[in-house]
């Protein structure tokens, strides 16, 4: 990235109209959501055990918090991780915003290479453009995570009295030797890690270039020529035969599973290869349904909407692939950690009849679906950025479409038949393989809790069809008569 | 038509028996032409000829199927994208109907766009940009951005920016077509009069006889080969028996 790249980036976001403000605005939110969790992650990460750090019994703890979430430093560690991998759907949807507007985009790129921009610069460009954008939304990000801060430092209790075992040494409370006790705060938030404006800068720079980054990644295929014919790069065909991957790791996991539960050294490593070899087949398998089902659809389906739907889907089984592979995984860990949480509870139910049992279990598992539901959210999102894309492309040949005589209640019905015939049977798949994979090797544990996962995938098909279903009202506006006077 | 002063130079741009095809249609089969420094040549003829995609052979824009182009006895066609763009930048500037103008940009940017990608410091590249504007009558509109300028307004600051580089040549494919006739003249007079000025070559392609009268000489291209009254781009078609030199494909393609 030179300087003269960046330069023209800057003109360009100061000439973006309306038209473009969306894009830009859907660029920063994720830059600044991302921000958040990044934030969130660096403040976990710098949590001062409070515990005496040579006690063996007990070393890394910080008793200061109310939550074991935050007091054991295994805890910690896991909420540091889930907090980064947040960063994943939400870079997805940074990469997704920038493909938005090809048209213009079209327009824009092929008018700087006529001028003698070459491909690998216009796409620089455009990754600077992206990386200013989402440098001011990981600001405004850092600005809304001080603002949650002080709410929640104001929510935190006040000072409580603790019983604080004699042998805490160098924490911050406990019993002297006159014997009084001492008074430490017991936080619900760990507000009181100071805020250090260093590291702040640093996850706003990090995720300012992580968004250019996936914005050159998510362009890669896209080349325009200087005539203004931009071309994706042809990607193959689908092939069928990689869905053959999700049976043979599910057989192939069956005897390791078993061995996991009644072997003293588990073999982990094939199921780990297994695991992979599934959830690859697994995020293909909705292009591969495009494809497959499109056709199906299309040839044999007795209505408008099937054909119309089918036809799309098999002229570009690869549109919304990406989306489609964040909600299909995010839709595989949420039917895992609901079926897991299923498990535990019941087992720790089992152990301990008539006991309510810890509340860390609840809380940790509520913790991970929160982190879900919030990646649930942005995966749904991204798939309605992607549908309001297609249809603001395609007004005019809807308008066309209802002009002609085709009912407006035949194209939202092909808009949801679209959705439906990839991801929905992406998404059961994924809720079956965390049924049968996930939980029992996660747990040992037999029978298979069905409930956390069937939910999973009711609420991941539920979001999808929503996302979806949001998109009428512009289609409405899309298919009034006036599209037809203008291009 | 005058000739041209320097049209007994050695040829700044020489295309050799260029085959083109878009997909099974072929646009150009075996067309040779040949431009001096300085010179305004003039390429007519029928829609569908192939006109257009001689210009945008002989300025890099596409690569031929087979032929050559050479600027100053060097191959053009061979280079790989990224040197091609960059004559783009600096050797060449590009005219079209319309389009080219980067809607986000203001009269002033979208001239000193090709000196900002070429690194050029912003407030030079204004300068030198304003200085073009001027010299084509839309210093005023340079804070204007294309969709709130006339299509006359838009053309010339498209000249602005196709000489704002100081080219040798310049390649303007139909500049007037979309103009009235009254606009066509203006901007075919100060485009006219900026090249003869600075010495720099203009590829003109028109339908228009009287856009194509600017120039000091007239080739016609008829289903992809050239016909010269002159005789110095060879004779038409001449090439096309042999195939011209089979393109040697390198690099990174557009």
């Amino acid at each position: 990235m030179t300087r003269a790249d960046l330069t023209v980036a800057r003109l360009l976001l100061g000439g973006a109209d309306r038209r473009e403000w969306w894009r830009l605005a859907l660029t920063a939110l994720g830059a600044a959501l991302g921000t958040v969790f990044v934030l969130c992650a660096i403040t976990v990460a710098r949590i001062e055990a409070d515990w005496n750090p040579q006690d063996a019994a007990a070393p890394g703890w910080a008793r200061q918090y109310s939550s074991e979430l935050l007091s054991d430093p295994g805890s910690r560690r896991g909420l540091v991780v889930a907090f980064l991998l947040l960063l994943v759907p939400v870079l997805t949807f940074v990469g997704q915003c920038a493909r938005l507007g090809a048209a213009r985009r079209e327009q824009r790129f092929a008018a700087l290479r006529l001028t003698g921009a070459s491909p690998a610069q216009v796409h620089r460009i455009a990754a600077g453009e992206t990386a200013l954008v989402g440098g001011a939304g990981a600001t405004a990000g850092t600005g809304l995570f001080l603002a949650v801060r002080a709410v929640l430092d104001a929510a935190n209790p006040g000072p409580l009295r603790l019983d604080i075992p004699p042998e805490a040494q160098g924490g911050r409370g406990g019993t002297d030797m006159f014997g009084s006790t001492h008074v430490i705060e017991r936080l619900l938030y760990p507000t009181d890690v100071p805020f250090s404006w260093g590291w702040a800068v640093a996850a706003v720079l990090a995720v300012a270039l992580l968004g250019g980054l996936t914005t050159r990644l998510a362009l890669r295929r896209v080349s325009t020529a200087p005539l203004g014919t931009a071309r994706r790069a042809p990607r193959r065909v689908p092939s069928p035969w990689i869905l053959l991957l999700l049976p043979a790791s599910a057989v192939a996991a069956v005897p390791l599973t078993a061995l996991t539960r009644d072997s003293a050294k588990p073999p982990f490593a094939a199921l780990l290869l297994c695991l992979v070899c599934f959830v690859v087949g697994l995020l293909t398998s909705t292009a591969v349904f495009s494809l497959v089902l499109g056709r199906f659809a299309a040839r044999r389906g007795n209505s408008a909407a099937l054909l119309l739907a089918g036809r799309r889907l098999e002229a570009d089984p690869w549109a919304g692939a990406r989306t489609h592979a964040a909600l299909v995984l995010c839709t595989l860990v949420g039917a895992g950690t609901l079926g897991v949480r299923e498990s535990v509870l019941e087992g720790l139910a089992a152990m301990n009849p008539g006991e309510e049992p810890d509340p860390y279990y609840g809380a940790a598992f509520g913790l991970a679906l929160l982190a879900l539901a919030v990646a649930l959210a942005v995966g749904a999102g991204g798939l309605l950025v992607g549908w309001v894309e297609s249809v603001t492309e395609q007004r005019r040949t809807l308008a066309a479409q209802v002009a002609a005589g085709v009912p407006a209640s035949v194209l939202r019905r092909a808009l949801l038949w679209q959705t439906a015939l990839p991801l929905v049977p992406a998404l059961v798949l994924a809720g079956v393989g965390s049924y049968g994979y996930l939980v029992p090797v996660s747990t040992g544990m037999y029978p298979l809790p069905l409930f956390g996962p069937a939910i999973a995938v009711a609420v991941a098909v539920a979001a999808c069809l929503a996302a979806t279903a949001a998109v009428f009202p512009l289609l409405r506006r899309s298919v009034h008569p006036a599209e037809l006077r203008f291009e | 038509m005058s000739a041209s002063p320097t049209a007994s130079a050695a040829p700044l741009l020489a295309a050799r028996g260029l085959h083109l095809s878009h997909g099974a249609t072929p646009a150009l089969r075996g067309a040779s032409l040949t431009v001096s420094a300085g010179e305004t040549v003039a390429v007519t003829g029928p829609s569908g000829s192939g006109k257009s995609s001689l210009l945008h052979c002989m300025s890099g824009i596409l690569r031929p199927d087979s032929g050559e182009v050479r600027l100053d006895g060097e191959r053009l066609d061979t280079l790989p994208e990224e040197r091609r763009s960059a004559l783009r930048r600096t050797e060449f500037g590009i005219v079209f109907q319309f389009g080219q103008l980067v809607p986000e940009l203001t009269a002033l940017d979208n001239t000193a766009l090709p000196l900002l990608l070429g690194g050029a410091r912003r407030k030079e590249a204004q300068e030198t940009a304003g200085a073009w504007l001027e010299r084509f009558g839309v210093r005023g509109q340079a804070g204007l951005r294309p969709g709130e300028m006339s299509g006359g307004q838009a053309q010339r600051v498209a000249l602005a920016r196709a000489l704002v580089t100081g080219p040798r040549a310049v390649f303007a494919d139909e500049p007037t077509g979309a103009l009235d006739s009254l606009a066509a003249e203006q901007v075919m007079t100060a485009l006219v009069h900026a090249v003869r000025e600075s010495g720099t070559a203009l590829l003109l392609v028109t339908h228009d006889a009287r856009t194509a009268a600017f120039a000091e000489r007239e080739v016609t291209v008829l289903d992809g080969t050239v016909h010269d009254p002159s005789g110095r781009s060879g004779p038409p078609a001449a090439a096309s028996a042999t195939g011209g030199a089979a393109a040697r494909r390198t690099g990174e393609d557009a």
